[in-house]
């Protein structure tokens, strides 16, 4: 009897393993569908003034790197960063508007004065012991790895 | 007649002895662009022939009301400049090359120019960019030692300069491809600035690198789509091979 309950448990075990493992594909399908849908979206919002920048995210042995070009911040102050251990956002202002006109179809004007960008890191990271740089215009902000790999000897 | 994939179309006077040919396509910082924009502006340089292509994206630049295509060819006097606002898809490279070399050929261009980035990790680091040269043939080796510039000795060069070099290799035509140091992944006018220090003393033109320090940062904000399409396409190309060790010894 006993038997028979555990043989039936790790069947339905079994059976959850399955339909777990096809709920994961099924997110990742969805999320790579996001993905391709949010690239095809523009990359600005004139109504809150916002663009999206230009950013590079690279993983090294030890850390997640970003870095984003920032034409027209002036100044370290008018950065602001967020990070969580999956995900980085940040704004920065602009020192002056940039403006385009007789733009499109309508002949709309758009006005910017900020980026906005939010990241999903590939890797968790540890947000507490993260730095940020600005210099010539680039923002690079070294967020380390939660987990870190472990040097295996070779015998 | 057989239908080219790729053409050239000339729409104005390009009857020019021995031309200088100027090449800026979308790679690398975006450098060749910029620096060629940059010329067709300051030089006041005319609008003589686009490129045209099935291959291409299919898509028209509406400036002032005025329909132009992507990819254009501009002159004044000697000088006859290439100057893409499309990243040419890897479908369509070895055609492209193709058709700019045997056009070369056919005007009997007395030096082809194409102007590029080479990717450096640590750009934002770096005030001054340093450009090397890729001469084909003694004539232009010559010029190199001449001015000095330095020659990217060992490495791997993927794109459609890779094929401009080999077509100019194929029929002995002058070549000077210069690849300025740049961001890998952001328009940097800073390395267009450096090249057109060096390809100014090359051609003998002046070209005032200042409106090109001043205008930077619209330049980059500006360019930032464009950057972003040429990121896929050299993805697609395997420009990531640029970073390899070269496997030839000797």
């Amino acid at each position: 009897m006993y038997e028979r309950r555990r043989r039936r448990e790790s069947f339905f075990d079994r059976i959850l393993n399955y339909f777990a493992e096809i709920g994961e594909e099924i997110d990742e399908l969805v999320e790579s569908m996001f993905e391709a849908v949010s690239f095809s979206r523009p990359d600005w919002d004139a109504d809150a003034c916002c663009l999206e920048p230009l950013v590079h995210v690279e993983s090294t042995p030890e850390s997640v790197v970003v870095t984003a070009d920032l034409p027209y911040v002036e100044n370290k102050n008018d950065i602001k960063i967020n990070a969580t251990e999956d995900t980085l956002e940040f704004t920065a202002d602009m020192k002056r508007e940039v403006r385009f006109e007789r733009w499109g179809t309508v002949q709309r004007e758009a006005a910017f004065r900020r980026y906005r960008k939010l990241i999903k890191l590939p890797e968790k990271v540890v947000p507490q012991e993260a730095k940020a740089t600005f210099k010539n215009g680039i923002l690079q902000i070294i967020l380390p790895k939660k987990f870190k790999a472990t040097p295996i000897e070779v015998e | 007649m057989e239908r080219k994939l790729v053409s050239i179309v000339e729409t104005g006077e390009v009857e020019v002895k021995h031309p200088k040919i100027i090449i800026g396509l979308p790679d690398v910082g975006l450098v060749g662009v910029i620096l060629a924009n940059h010329m067709v502006q300051t030089m006041d340089m005319k609008e003589v022939g686009h490129m045209e292509s099935d291959l291409f994206p299919p898509l028209m630049i509406l400036h002032r009301g005025k329909p132009h295509h992507p990819f254009r060819l501009y002159r004044k006097d000697d000088l006859i400049l290439f100057v893409s606002e499309i990243a040419v898809p890897p479908i369509a490279i070895y055609d492209t090359a193709r058709e700019i070399c045997e056009w070369a050929r056919n005007k009997s261009a007395s030096l082809i120019l194409p102007i590029g980035g080479t990717p450096i990790p640590n750009r934002m680091m770096i005030d001054k960019p340093k450009v090397f040269a890729i001469p084909v043939g003694d004539e232009v080796r010559k010029i190199v030692e001449k001015f000095g510039i330095d020659v990217f000795e060992e490495g791997m060069i993927v794109g459609p300069y890779a094929r401009i070099i080999a077509e100019c290799e194929k029929y002995s035509l002058p070549c000077l491809t210069l690849l300025s140091q740049s961001y890998p992944n952001y328009p940097d006018p800073g390395a267009a600035a450096a090249t057109a220090e060096v390809l100014s003393k090359v051609i003998n033109v002046e070209i005032d690198v200042v409106p090109l320090e001043e205008q930077a940062e619209e330049i980059r904000l500006r360019m930032k789509d464009l950057m972003k399409r040429t990121m896929l396409e050299m993805e697609r190309m395997g420009k990531s091979q640029e970073y390899e060790l070269p496997a030839m010894y000797s």
